[in-house]
């Protein structure tokens, strides 16, 4: 019996180091990058200071974005993004809450590239939505970058277009984003 | 006639430099601007994790000067020096979205064209001008400048 509980404490003992050990990578400077394309011109933006977690081992993956943070190349689209679409001084933050299906497939042992589907909610102006993403993570060394590509449309998320340029604008917005994790230290 | 058609003509190139300049409007030049606030990235953090909605309203979209200590020092994906300054103490958490937003510091990405001469070192106090943006992760100001300590 008392070897029992002796080899029952060495294996709780085991797997409590087993969770410990890094399951879970950071970024504060993920990259998303969206574009909207009309035929007139396209519009495009990246922000660079995204943050995100990933838990390698149970493939949830989180993503806080300040809306400010989005930098254009015209100054114009910047201030009407802001103020008009996404209503920055009300909705300042959009956040993605999810899981990397497929993350089992992931081998942190050796370099790779894994095919993967990411899976959540994100919301964004006072709204939440179901989203889904096909993606890829890459194992690199140390890191590990994850990249996916999806599309949301405008109206989904209550933003408005101004009637005087309803027709000309494009209510698809395709998004690009692209995490470069590091192992997330202990505290 | 003649007349109708040159004030035309002056009408039409009015017009379009006019649209022209409003479209290509210069982006904000946060370098060149005081700042709105000065503070040290500690009492800034400390504003952030007691009423985030209060202090997002006060520093959104205003430049801000912030002094602290350099945590640690990284470049981002589009190659821009990113200095992160200590703030508070980070808080445990289960939940891995509160985990990711009680890091607890400033994070201050730098101007493009910043001079690869002066990147301060890990320990260093220094201070640092930028547009904050809000806090996410960290309190998070873009576009920043180094303020020299005798200005």
């Amino acid at each position: 019996m008392r070897i029992r509980i002796a080899s029952l404490v060495l294996f709780l003992g085991f797997c409590a180091i087993s969770v410990s050990a890094q399951d879970k990578y950071f970024t504060r400077n993920g990259h998303i990058y969206f574009i909207s394309r009309m035929d007139f011109i396209d519009l495009d933006a990246n922000n660079y200071q995204v943050g995100s977690i990933l838990n390698i081992q149970t493939g949830e993956m989180v993503v806080t974005v300040l809306n400010k943070s989005f930098q254009f190349k015209y100054a114009l689209a910047e201030e009407h993004f802001n103020e008009n679409y996404m209503e920055t001084h009300k909705y300042p933050k959009s956040s993605f809450k999810g899981f990397v299906k497929e993350i089992e497939n992931v081998d942190l042992s050796k370099n790779g590239e894994y095919e993967v589907t990411v899976r959540g909610d994100l919301s964004m102006h006072g709204i939440t939505k179901a989203v889904s993403a096909k993606g890829k993570i890459t194992k690199d060394g140390q890191g590990i970058t994850a990249k996916a590509s999806f599309s949301i449309l405008l109206k989904d998320y209550k933003m408005k277009i101004p009637s005087i340029v309803a027709d000309k604008v494009n209510e698809l917005i395709e998004i690009e984003v692209i995490f470069e994790y590091k192992p997330l230290p202990e505290k | 006639m003649k007349y109708f058609l040159i004030i035309l003509l002056v009408f039409v190139i009015g017009g379009t430099s006019v649209l022209y300049y409003i479209f290509n409007k210069p982006h904000r030049n946060v370098s060149a601007e005081k700042p709105s606030y000065c503070c040290d990235a500690k009492s800034l953090c400390c504003e952030f994790q007691k009423n985030e909605t209060t202090a997002t309203e006060k520093y959104l979209n205003k430049v801000i000067q912030v002094n602290g200590i350099v945590e640690s020092i990284e470049k981002n994906q589009k190659g821009c020096l990113v200095v992160v300054l200590s703030g508070g103490k980070s808080a445990e958490s289960s939940d891995l979205m509160a985990e990711l937003e009680s890091s607890g510091t400033v994070s201050c990405t730098f101007v493009e064209k910043h001079e690869n001469n002066s990147v301060p070192e890990k320990g260093d106090q220094i201070t640092v001008k930028g547009l904050c943006t809000g806090k996410a992760m960290d309190v998070v100001l873009i576009e920043c400048t180094f303020v020299k300590n005798s200005e």
